[in-house]
Parts: structure tokens; C-alpha cells; sequence
């Protein structure tokens, strides 16, 4: 089985076009470690399991767009 | 968890042909919409069901007023005085609206909303709102993401619901307390504060609550 970081090195191999909201810190820190990504993330933190929705508001004003929202 | 969403990945061509038909119905309806919003003229089909009075022209109202601002997404919680409104909301081209899960949900939804320059109204129940501090003070107060929220001012004089007095006892105490910005709407003549409420939530990057009285919700005030 996967741990946890494996997973998101797997991730972040194969998301390259997608915008990104995380869910919490320990997320973000992680995402932030492997990727340094500052352009297409929102490292939303302490989210209330609000992400997806957050990702789906996000979504609903763009046409042309690829998003993942990356929780733990 | 990966919620994907991908509207250009793998698919067939009917899918993708679909799929332009949607981005194009829509480049169309946002272009009319920002056209309407500039000019005040909305196309006639929008007005067709306007009553004089009552709930529904209020209802009517008050979308109007959500339209000359900007807002094209609605995200709603069922409460009873508020049934006409969301029937409106729900029923006009002017805006998307979204049946959300819980109250919490209308604030992420609505905040996402906001980074992809869409306009954006949480409207729900005087009790649902109070479940909503948490995420307001951790998601709206931390990235300082602009929010309209409309709620019901239930437990008021006249409120005969006991089990909505609580409301009045505490709903606006807590308002005040997280220091948010509110608006009550008591008179119909005050309606298009809706609009000025949204436009200082933007000016000042936090949300702002908006609330409505039975009495103006029925269009008896």
C-alpha cells in the first residue's frame, strides 16, 4: 500500500495542467514540500471539508478548466 | 481523496462537441448578462411571471437587485419564509442556482465562486447562518474573501415559533461579535441595500450578512 506522501508524489507527477485546492495544513505543507507549486494552488487550510466546494465554486465561473481537489 | 474535474480529458467526440455547445451557451448567457447588468435592460421572458405585490414581487425584488450588482450564483438552504426567493432564484436565467447540502457548503461554494470573478449570494435560514461561523472566520476572514449572505431575521417581535426565539436572542449578538458587517432589510423600499451590502463586502474583502424580516419577505412592510 501507498503511504500517504507516495500518493501525492504520484499526484503531483500527473497533475500538470489542473488547478489545485488543498484541504488542510498538513496537506498543504506536503503538496508545498514535493511541489512548490505557487501558480496553480490554493493552499487552503483549516477548510471544514469545504475544498470540493470551494473547487466547485472555482470551476463554476470557468469553461475551459482542469481542477483536483487534493485532501487527505 | 481526487475529485477530478476535467471538461477536456478523455471523451468522445459527441461529448466534446457537447461539451463546446455548453461553453458557447454560456460565453452567450454571461456576455447577455454583463450586457443587462450595464445597461439595466433585461430581456422581457424575466419579467413574465411579475406580480404587483406580495411574496413573489418581492422575490422579484430582490433578484433584481442581486442582478444590478453582479451576482449570477446563488447558493440556497430551504426555510420557510424564504420558499418564494428561492423559487426565484431558481427559476431565473439571470443567475445559477444551487441547492446545497448544508450551510457550510453555501459559503465554500460561494467563496470558490469569487476567484473565478463570479458574483456570488448565500442565502439561508437564521439558524443555518449561526452554524456558519467557523468556516466564515477560518475561510473568509483568513484569505479575506468578499461574501454576500442573506439570511432570515427569525425570533423577531411577531415570531411566534418558539423554537426560532433563540435567534432572536443571539443572532445578532454573534454578528456583532465575529465584527461582520450587517444590514437588516426591514421596509421593501430597502431591498436594493442588497446591492450596497454586496458592494462593501467587496471593498472591504470580508463578508456581509444581509437580513430580511418576515414582514418585507411577504411584502407587507
Amino acid at each position: 500500500m501507498m503511504n500517504f506522501e507516495a500518493c501525492f508524489r504520484l499526484l503531483a507527477e500527473r497533475l500538470k495542467e489542473d488547478v489545485v485546492v488543498t484541504s488542510a495544513g498538513n496537506c498543504s505543507e506536503l503538496w508545498w514540500e514535493i511541489t512548490g507549486d505557487t501558480e496553480r494552488v490554493f493552499y487552503l487550510e483549516a477548510s471544514m471539508s469545504l475544498a470540493s466546494l470551494f473547487r466547485g465554486g472555482y470551476c463554476n465561473g470557468i469553461t475551459e478548466a482542469h481542477s483536483s481537489c487534493v485532501q487527505r | 481523496m481526487i475529485l477530478r474535474s476535467s471538461f477536456t480529458h478523455d471523451k468522445s467526440p459527441e461529448i466534446a462537441a457537447w461539451q463546446r455547445g455548453q461553453a458557447m451557451l454560456e460565453k452567450a448567457r454571461h456576455l447577455a448578462h454583463t450586457r443587462s447588468v450595464r445597461t439595466g435592460i433585461y430581456p422581457a421572458r424575466h419579467h413574465m411571471t411579475e406580480s404587483r405585490d406580495g411574496p413573489d414581487a418581492i422575490a422579484q425584488q430582490i433578484a433584481n437587485s442581486a442582478a444590478s450588482c453582479g451576482i449570477s450564483l446563488v447558493a440556497t438552504l430551504p426555510d420557510g419564509w424564504i420558499t418564494p426567493l428561492i423559487t426565484r432564484f431558481a427559476s431565473d436565467q439571470r443567475f445559477r442556482h444551487v441547492a446545497v447540502n448544508r450551510e457550510e457548503s453555501a459559503i465554500g461554494l460561494c467563496s470558490g465562486a469569487f476567484f473565478s470573478g463570479i458574483g456570488a449570494l448565500a442565502l439561508m435560514g437564521a439558524s443555518g447562518f449561526l452554524t456558519c461561523v467557523y468556516a466564515i472566520t477560518k475561510i473568509n476572514y483568513t484569505y479575506q474573501i468578499p461574501l454576500l449572505i442573506g439570511i432570515t431575521l427569525r425570533g423577531r417581535l411577531g415570531d411566534s415559533a418558539k423554537f426560532h426565539q433563540s435567534n432572536g436572542l443571539y443572532l445578532e449578538p454573534v454578528i456583532a461579535a465575529i465584527g461582520m458587517p450587517f444590514v437588516p432589510i426591514e421596509q421593501g423600499k430597502h431591498i436594493d441595500r442588497l446591492a450596497g451590502a454586496y458592494r462593501h463586502s467587496r471593498v472591504m474583502s470580508r463578508p456581509v450578512v444581509v437580513g430580511f424580516t418576515r414582514e418585507v419577505l411577504r411584502g407587507e412592510a
